[in-house]
């Protein structure tokens, strides 16, 4: 369903930080060479990327929005959330089960270093 | 398994934001569901990721943000302009309408805001450097 998500950053290297802590443990590592200014995630199934808006002005956050990234277990959470608090994220939503989610799916929430939001769950299809 | 599992965007109209994505996924194929507030779209598929469009949890107004693109996957060019075309006139603002692009791979895209001002693009990989379809 999804090609790509792009998030904007005013820190590069604050996003580095974060992202290269947390989508490791996921199991995706960043393609983007250093001087590129950007951070590019890629899998089969999917590509993350955070950047400067291409636009030139400064990155903002969206009320409402949200961006939930794939977990093959609930272990797999919980590491995803300790390395992002230790990488300049922000707690949202600690390591559980979510009942508004379908069968009680694990999940855990983060906000970036730019005050995005982001989880990971595991789906319990 | 996909790289996401969801992407949730916010409204502060949801009527609006029912039309306009009931409009657009519409045009991929993708079906949907109506919610109390908002609504919900994706394939039956496990793993194949959901779309979530509703009025913020915390009560305050949605709002769009800088920096901020969702891209969703077509299955043909053609499928990118009926999807520009349903949510040009569904709500939707032009962000860069349906064409070839270049991004050291080709690809057919097209870019819109939401009623809301979120920016989305659909993309459709057309393996044919400059065609473009």
């Amino acid at each position: 369903m999804f090609t790509h998500v792009f998030l904007g950053s005013n820190d590069i290297e604050k996003s580095r930080q974060f992202y290269d802590a947390t989508m490791p443990v996921l199991g995706y590592n960043n393609v983007a060479p250093p001087e590129a200014g950007r951070l590019i995630y890629a899998g089969p199934t999917g590509t993350f990327i955070v950047a400067p808006p291409a636009n030139g002005e400064a990155a903002t956050v969206a009320n409402g929005h949200t961006l939930g990234f794939a977990a093959p277990d609930d272990e797999t959470i919980v590491k995803w959330h300790e390395a992002g608090l230790a990488a300049g994220g922000t707690d949202f939503g600690a390591p559980g089960p979510r009942s508004a989610a379908p069968n009680n799916s694990h999940g855990a929430y983060l906000l970036d270093p730019d005050g995005n939001k982001v989880c990971a769950f595991n789906m319990r299809h | 398994m996909s790289l996401f599992t969801h992407v949730t965007v916010g409204t502060n109209d949801p009527d609006k934001a029912r039309a306009f994505y009931d409009a657009v996924f519409g045009a991929l194929g993708i079906p949907g569901q109506h919610t109390p507030n908002g609504a919900w779209y994706g394939n039956p598929e496990p793993g194949s990721g959901a779309f979530f469009v509703v009025a913020p949890r915390d009560g305050n107004p949605a709002c769009f943000a800088n920096g901020g693109t969702i891209g969703f996957q077509a299955e043909s060019a053609a499928q990118i302009d009926a999807w520009y075309a349903a949510g040009m006139a569904q709500g939707g603002s032009d962000e860069g309408p349906p064409g070839p692009r270049d991004f050291g791979m080709p690809i057919y895209a097209a870019y819109m805001r939401d009623p809301d001002g979120n920016k989305l693009c659909a993309l459709f990989m057309t393996g044919e450097p400059g065609k473009g379809s």
